[in-house]
């Protein structure tokens, strides 16, 4: 009961348009005075400290600020370009460097609503303008744009990492093996709807006018960012670096890749600074605000009892599992991904543990699902992004081009829980 | 309320910058500590403290700023659909900022005449970090007040 009165008012709040983190602060303080009286205040002040404080956390600011510094810098242009010379010479090609930029960068700007906007700015109007068809763009674009919490570094998997107690490094490389994978279905996606339809992709791209030269140009240009790689990937498999610690190593290699492209200068560096700090406030105010709520809920026992509930329904696991993964896909419909993650951590954690999944398996699994409800209309928020940045489209073409994209994460997930091994065995190898 | 809106205006832009500052410290001693232990086997005690507690200031001085631009992650398409709650849910949002900061500056107030420090190998006074985070969501709650009679988006 008390478990639905507070899930109930948190909803509520939030549909009203109350900023996540009051709604959070609003049900946890109300919590607070009913079960524990004033004298529970001091928790709560100390559970805010104590969020802001945990170190693990340092990650997402500096991973937000490496992206911001790459984005602003124009780096990402260069890669975009090098990236469109390599390709070059195979028609619809712009739709496989959409795919490309999207699995090298996946988190780079922090979650996929970003990425859809910035390409949506960016990308989509060079490929309209060329005659790509704007649904496939779309498309691709927000498929794209969805790998950024898979593909690491991601946010939401140090969020996941630090509120489920797993290995936050074992997620990170985690998502390498299923982000690839999905990013070879997308490829797969678009060659078949090109080759179903010609007419999707320009005529004048089919070779004739894609830049033959300069492969090798495009590749020694794109060196620099393999700096970006190991700065981040590099050390934490070297075990150099914890994930937080290569956060800040990659701010440093994304410094020394922008003076390298001679696009290094103080403004841009304060942009980068003051954007990464807004956008990084906004997420861990919502998970300072939040911290307490899986505690109240273990307080007034509802967490065990649910656990004890789902164990009496006696459902197969595989049934549980598809279960667990179906409330996600719902809600993030329409709440944020950072605010439902917050809400659900504490829920499933204990589920976790008690059907015997593989954490890092299920947690990789449903931070794939966070993604495909944001990109679900009527209200996924990475739709909205994307409707946001591209006006010319219209709302409705951007959830028509969203629905494949939906089919092709749903393939991607039952190849996932079909074959484990391709989420766990790349994090048991280290 | 102008005079208000002014100088809270103000002290976002100000605090904001601080935790500008507090972000890129983060960068320096995560980088210092990392060469450090690995190039010259000599960690420190302090860099993974001193980590959190920039965090915290990083997060806590950019809140009003956040605020003040209306940047919070808020799901609108209802409030879009009814203008006339936009002033309600400003006041809802400072209410409980300011009923939060009050809370926090009590804790505050206590854990200073306590002289309660920090658990870890860097203690400092926990009431700074309290302090702080007292701050940020009293201006936030303050902003929010401004903006019942703002209701267009901010001018960042």
């Amino acid at each position: 009961m008390a478990l639905v009165g507070f899930f109930a008012a948190l909803f509520a709040l939030m549909l009203f348009g109350l900023p996540v983190f009051i709604a959070f602060l609003v049900v946890n303080l109300g919590g607070l005075v009913l079960l524990i009286g004033p004298r529970g205040f001091g928790l709560f002040a100390n559970s805010v400290v104590d969020s802001i404080t945990t170190s693990a956390f340092a990650a997402i600011p500096l991973f937000l600020l490496m992206g911001e510094i790459l984005f602003r810098s124009g780096s990402v242009e260069v890669l975009f370009d090098s990236v469109d010379r390599l390709i070059g010479g195979l028609r619809g090609r712009l739709y496989l460097v959409v795919v490309a930029l999207s699995t090298v960068f996946g988190a780079l700007s922090g979650s996929a609503v970003a990425v859809a906007a910035l390409l949506g700015r960016s990308v989509l109007p060079t490929m309209t303008a060329r005659g790509y068809a704007p649904g496939l763009s779309s498309g691709v674009i927000l498929a794209g744009a969805s790998l950024a919490p898979i593909i690491p570094p991601s946010l939401l998997a140090i969020i996941v990492g630090s509120l489920a107690e797993v290995s936050i490094a074992g997620l990170l490389i985690a998502g390498i093996l299923p982000g690839l994978l999905l990013a070879v279905l997308m490829v797969v996606w678009v060659g078949v709807s090109i080759w179903r339809n010609p007419g999707l992709a320009p005529q004048e791209d089919n070779g004739k006018t894609a830049r033959e030269g300069g492969k090798a140009l495009a590749l020694l240009r794109m060196t620099p960012f393999l700096l970006i790689i190991f700065s981040v990937m590099g050390l934490i498999v070297l075990g150099i670096a914890t994930p937080s610690e290569s956060a800040a190593t990659g701010v440093v290699g994304a410094i020394l890749v922008a003076a390298i492209y001679r696009r290094l200068s103080w403004p841009m560096l304060r942009d980068a600074l003051a954007s990464a700090a807004k956008i990084s406030a906004m997420i861990l105010i919502i998970v300072a605000a939040s911290r307490l709520f899986s505690q109240l809920l273990a307080f007034t026992g509802a967490t065990r009892a649910l656990v004890a509930w789902s164990a009496g329904l006696d459902l197969d696991p595989m049934v549980m599992f598809a279960l667990m993964m179906l409330v996600p896909f719902v809600i993030c419909m329409f709440v944020d991904q950072v605010a439902f993650l917050l809400m659900a951590v504490p829920l499933y954690g204990p589920l976790v543990a008690a059907l015997g999944f593989d954490p890092i398996w299920f947690w990789t699994l449903f931070l794939i699902n966070l993604t495909l409800g944001s990109v679900t209309p009527p209200f996924g928020y990475t739709l909205f992004a994307l409707a946001g940045a591209a006006p010319q489209l219209g709302t409705g073409q951007v959830f028509r081009a969203g629905l494949p994209v939906i089919a092709l994460f749903v393939l991607g997930l039952l190849i996932l829980a079909l074959w484990p091994g391709l989420v766990t065995w790349l994090p048991g190898q280290f | 309320m102008t005079a208000l809106a002014r100088l809270t205006d103000w002290l976002a832009r100000a605090l904001f910058w601080l935790a500008m500052v507090a972000l890129a410290a983060i960068v320096a001693v995560t980088c210092f500590e990392v060469l450090l232990r690995y190039l010259f086997d000599a960690p420190t005690h302090w860099a993974a403290d001193s980590v959190g507690y920039l965090l915290a200031a990083s997060i806590m001085l950019a809140l009003p700023e956040v605020t003040r631009q209306r940047g919070h992650v808020a799901i609108s398409f209802l409030a879009e659909r009814m203008p006339n709650l936009a002033p309600v849910l400003a006041l809802v949002a400072a209410l409980v900022s300011l009923a939060t900061a009050w809370i926090i500056g009590e804790e505050t107030a206590r854990q200073a005449a306590r002289l309660v420090l920090t658990q870890g190998a860097a203690p400092i006074p926990k009431a700074w970090i309290t302090g702080a985070a007292a701050l940020g969501i009293g201006l936030s709650g303050l902003v929010f007040l401004t903006q019942m009679w703002k209701p267009s988006k901010g001018s960042g």
